[in-house]
């Protein structure tokens, strides 16, 4: 066990590494993803819009340039654009914003300029050509060279208006300070000093638009655009390759770890297993241990009921003892006047028979003698002599058999009450069941007629009779508490006690007619804590004892047989002939073999 | 410039770059000898390409109903005093019809009031253009000490303890009043407002009868004058930056020298170019926005239309002309939804 806490103990080691190899594995995994991937791309994602923009807005201003779309607004919403644009690619990835925020805010600021400058291009070039159509309907134009003034201001606008260059502007210039030294009616109106200031502002938002237009940022941007894309690519190269390098470390500390847990798994499943044996064991101890203190107990218990038991058992024995002593005494004394009341009767009655002839004689003489046998016929009658001689012969016959009878209760207690004691004597069995039946006659007569079957051949056998009578006794009370339990007041039950005699043993059964024993407790009738009932009555305790002579007294066997095809009980002692040694014990006093 | 790979993408831009520059450099070499009067120069641009105004789609109108009611909701004020609507009244015009906006505490303001009628559809907002969105805008002029002075912390604040904005808020962004969706929803509410149905947009339409003779003969001059040139697009403006002054001298025209606020998107770019450079106003609804320029100083339509014939044009415009004109720009008056209102 604690070995076991032991190697468990040795297990946070280990886990510590793997809760490490865990941690290495979050960290690379933040890592792999805060290379700035996804910022790279997303920036590279606005940089492209902000080029796509930059296209269409570069085409939008040749198309404005050129006057195939008339008004701004498509320009105004594609600079709408490209801020958004650039403004989302800095709140993407703010250094790119720096570069390229400032350059998207150029670009408008030309294109703004553009605007400005194109409208009043076009503005003072289209009221210029207005105000030369007007000039023309003049009739001042046709006043000395003026008409020659216009149409070389005219052709001069128009030639700068194509070419838009240097030299164009100055032969402009040219003609507008010829046609001003003129000094003709026709340049002194209104319309003429408008033309001039439109021409004049013509060359000045030209050249305006001009410098617009050359400007760097047009130039600027795109190569701008392309090395910040480069860049980019280059960076998201770089955070592609460095999540790369996390992802594949991230797999190798995975699978590292994953290896490491099986390993891990493997030896706390082992060190289960182990738990799992001590625990095995540990709960064999348990049980054992329980069983050895149960059985502990129970040794204590059934030593307890049977000193108990002995106790009774030794009250009842020294009672029967005293009984028996006294018994014996009683016998001696009954016995003795029994001789000579038996000597003296058996003297009666052949004194009587001896009578008899001489009574006879005596009658026949007084019939016969008439008178003279008056007299004696008188004394005959008077005695009532006929009736005595019927009578006496009967009432010694009785006496005799009184005597008898008593000389066989005497001879009983004596037999009965005899201390057996040590060792087994050759004993005769048959006189031991009749004394029984005699000393239990008082049990059994109002219950049960009792019968008797004996063999007359039977051999002696080495026994204890006193115990032997103990045991026939116990089976007899038991018989008849069964016939009480089961029969009506009044109704006899019946009692039969055999013997019979076998090569190697004999065997005497008691049987009843009571209810018998139900198979449930058959099992335990002889167990001497079976009965309830009060110790030294009732079956339980009688059986127990009657089991204990028979079987460590005399190495005999009891057993209950139920009788088949009726109620009742049958016990069957059957006692060997020739002495086991081995399961014998000789010096087993009665006590000894009660107590067990 | 480094030498560099050309992938096609570049090519084609470099393409457009050469073409703009050979264009420039005068590639065109057309022979003009023989040119005679008759040929003339190309004259304006038409709006014939004009393409009517329509209803915006695709709005969130549940966000231009909240934007709506930010928009007369007086607490983006710093005192609690005015609305966007205060200036903006866009049941007469979308302006404050003020020769300048009187901002909280009656602070007068520079700078005139532009509609806020179709706003949306300009290249950049303000005058000047200093601010590229709506939403943009509007952070400036919630936070403009000329106009509603406040700070969104405040504002924040005010709108989160009114439970039935909060709810508002919640259902239209899943979050609380914040600068971000007080903008995004006015954005929203601007963006709505579009004017539609100008008799000017029924003629385009088709509709021959929508606009009288006079508006219709104005709007050719219109077009022939040159008022196209700056004035033009659906929006017949809004989507570029012009100077005032081009072809006159405003600021003497007017009778006051310029002041800070007359330098116009010079004050966003610094450039010199861009000094008295405004954005070009759309002339839709601009009978119901007067007085007109930055500044206000055009009191009337057709004084307005007078200094722009003087200063922008650069050519003599008669009388009737100016009438027609006058009649035209009449004509652009259009309407939006009533529930916008
Ligand atoms: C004090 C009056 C005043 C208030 C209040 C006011 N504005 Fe303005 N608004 C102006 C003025 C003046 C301008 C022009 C300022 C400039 O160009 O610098 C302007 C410009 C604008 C423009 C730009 C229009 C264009 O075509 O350039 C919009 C849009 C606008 N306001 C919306 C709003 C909104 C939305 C609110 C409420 C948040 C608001 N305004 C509140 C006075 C006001
Ligand atoms: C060169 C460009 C240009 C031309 C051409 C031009 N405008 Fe303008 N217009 C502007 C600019 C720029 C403004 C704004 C000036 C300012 O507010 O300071 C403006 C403002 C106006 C306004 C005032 C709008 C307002 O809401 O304040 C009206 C009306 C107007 N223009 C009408 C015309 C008419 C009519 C013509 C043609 C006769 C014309 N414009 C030609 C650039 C031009």
């Amino acid at each position: 066990m604690t070995s076991a806490a032991k190697r468990m103990g040795s297990v946070k080691g280990p886990l510590a590494i793997a809760i490490g190899m865990l941690l290495l594995m979050v960290f690379l995994l933040v890592m792999s993803n805060r290379t700035g991937q996804r910022t790279f791309e997303l920036a590279k994602q606005q940089l492209d819009s902000v080029e796509a923009v930059n296209v269409r807005m570069d085409g939008a201003l040749f198309m404005s340039l050129f006057e195939l779309q008339i008004d701004f607004d498509l320009l105004a919403r594609l600079q709408a654009e490209m801020r958004t644009a650039g403004e989302e690619l800095a709140s993407v990835l703010p250094e790119s914003g720096q570069t390229v925020l400032p350059l998207i805010e150029r670009k408008l600021e030309a294109v703004e300029a553009f605007k400005s400058n194109q409208a009043i291009f076009r503005n003072s070039r289209a009221i210029a050509g207005q105000l030369i159509a007007e000039l023309w309907q003049r009739p001042e134009v046709r006043v000395g060279e003026s008409d020659r003034i216009l149409f070389d201001v005219e052709r001069a606008m128009l030639d700068f208006v194509g070419r838009r260059d240097a030299e164009s502007s100055q032969r402009l210039v040219a003609a507008l300070e010829r046609a001003a030294s003129a000094r003709v009616p026709l340049t002194e109106l209104e319309e003429w000093h408008a033309l001039v200031e439109h021409a004049e502002t013509l060359i000045d938002y030209t050249n305006r638009l001009g410098a617009v237009l050359a400007s760097e940022v047009f130039y600027q941007f795109p190569v701008v655009l392309y090395e910040e894309g480069r860049r980019l690519a280059q960076g998201l190269a770089v955070s592609v390759a460095k999540a790369g390098l996390y992802r594949s470390l991230l797999f190798v500390v995975g699978v590292l770890l994953l290896a490491f847990s099986a390993a891990m798994v493997i030896r706390v499943r082992r060190y289960l297993h182990m738990m799992e044996r001590y625990n095995d064991v540990l709960e064999d101890r348990v049980r054992e241990r329980t069983e050895q203190l149960a059985s502990v107990n129970e040794a204590l218990r059934s030593e307890i009921a049977e000193r108990e038991h002995v106790e009774a058992q030794l009250r009842i024995a020294q009672k029967l003892e005293a009984i028996g002593q006294l018994a014996s005494g009683i016998a001696h004394e009954i016995n003795t006047p029994t001789q000579y009341v038996s000597d003296n009767v058996s003297f009666l009655s052949s004194v009587w028979r001896d009578l008899e002839p001489v009574l006879d004689d005596y009658e026949r003489i007084a019939r016969e003698e008439g008178e003279k046998g008056k007299r004696s016929r008188e004394l005959l009658e008077r005695a009532n002599v006929s009736f005595v001689r019927e009578e006496v012969p009967r009432a010694l016959e009785q006496a005799a058999a009184g005597l008898r009878q008593i000389g066989a209760i005497v001879a009983a207690m004596r037999n009965f009450s005899h201390p057996g004691g040590i060792g087994l004597q050759e004993g005769n069995l048959n006189a031991a069941i009749e004394s029984t039946v005699i000393v239990a006659r008082n049990q059994w007569k109002h219950v049960a007629e009792l019968t008797v079957d004996l063999d007359p051949n039977l051999p002696l056998v080495p026994c204890n009779l006193s115990a032997v009578n103990q045991a026939l006794l116990n089976l007899v009370v038991n018989a008849v508490h069964a016939i009480e339990s089961s029969k009506r007041e009044g109704e006899l039950g019946r009692i039969r006690i055999s013997s019979r005699s076998f090569d190697d043993h004999v065997e005497i059964a008691v049987e009843d007619d009571g209810p018998g024993v139900p198979a449930e407790i058959q099992d335990r009738i002889f167990d001497p804590f079976f009965t309830t009932k009060e110790i030294g009555k009732g079956t339980g305790q009688g059986l127990a004892i009657s089991h204990r002579i028979v079987h460590k007294m005399h190495g005999g066997t009891l057993t209950y047989e139920p009788v088949r095809g009726r109620p009742g009980a049958r016990f069957v002692i059957r006692l060997p002939l020739a002495r086991r040694e081995s399961s014998i014990e000789p010096q087993a006093s009665y006590l000894e073999a009660a107590a067990g | 410039m480094p030498t560099r790979r050309c992938d096609a993408r570049h090519l084609q831009t470099q393409a457009w770059s050469l073409l703009v520059g050979c264009c420039l450099l005068g590639c065109s070499e057309s022979d003009l000898a023989g040119v005679g009067p008759e040929f003339a120069l190309p004259g304006p641009p038409s709006l014939a390409g004009v393409m009517p105004l329509t209803r915006p789609e695709g709005l969130d109108r549940q966000k231009v109903a909240l934007g709506k009611d930010l928009f007369n909701d007086t607490r983006l004020s710093a005192d609690g005093s005015i609305a966007c609507s205060s200036c903006h009244d866009v049941a007469a015009g979308g302006d404050d019809g003020r020769p300048t906006a009187i901002g909280i505490g009656g602070r007068v303001g520079p700078l005139n009031t532009p509609t806020v009628f179709n706003s949306s559809l300009n290249v950049a907002q303000f005058w000047d253009g200093r601010a590229s969105s709506l939403e943009e805008q509007i952070d400036q002029t919630v936070q403009s000490p000329l106009e509603l002075g406040a700070d969104w912390t405040t504002i924040e604040k005010r709108l989160r303890a009114d439970r039935a904005m909060r709810k508002r808020f919640e259902a239209v962004f899943g979050t609380e009043p914040d600068a971000q969706t007080v903008k995004s929803a006015i954005a929203e509410y601007l963006r709505a407002l579009i004017t539609v149905d100008a008799p000017f947009d029924r003629y385009l339409a088709g509709d021959r009868s929508a606009m009288g003779a006079d508006a219709v003969e104005g709007y050719e001059l219109f077009s022939r004058l040159g008022c196209i040139s700056c004035h033009q697009g659906r929006n017949l403006g809004g989507n570029f930056f012009q100077r005032i002054g081009v072809m006159g001298d405003f600021f003497a025209k007017r009778g006051r020298a310029p002041s800070e606020a007359d330098l116009g998107r010079f004050n966003v770019t610094g450039r010199e170019e861009d000094r008295y450079k405004f954005k070009v106003p759309s002339l839709r609804n601009v009978a119901q926005t007067a007085p007109y320029f930055h500044d206000g100083s055009g009191e009337t339509l057709e004084d307005a239309v007078r200094m722009m014939v003087d200063v922008q044009l650069g050519r003599p415009v008669r009388d009737d002309e100016i009438r027609k004109l006058v009649a035209f720009l009449e004509a652009l008056t259009g309407e939006v939804d009533e529930a916008l209102l």
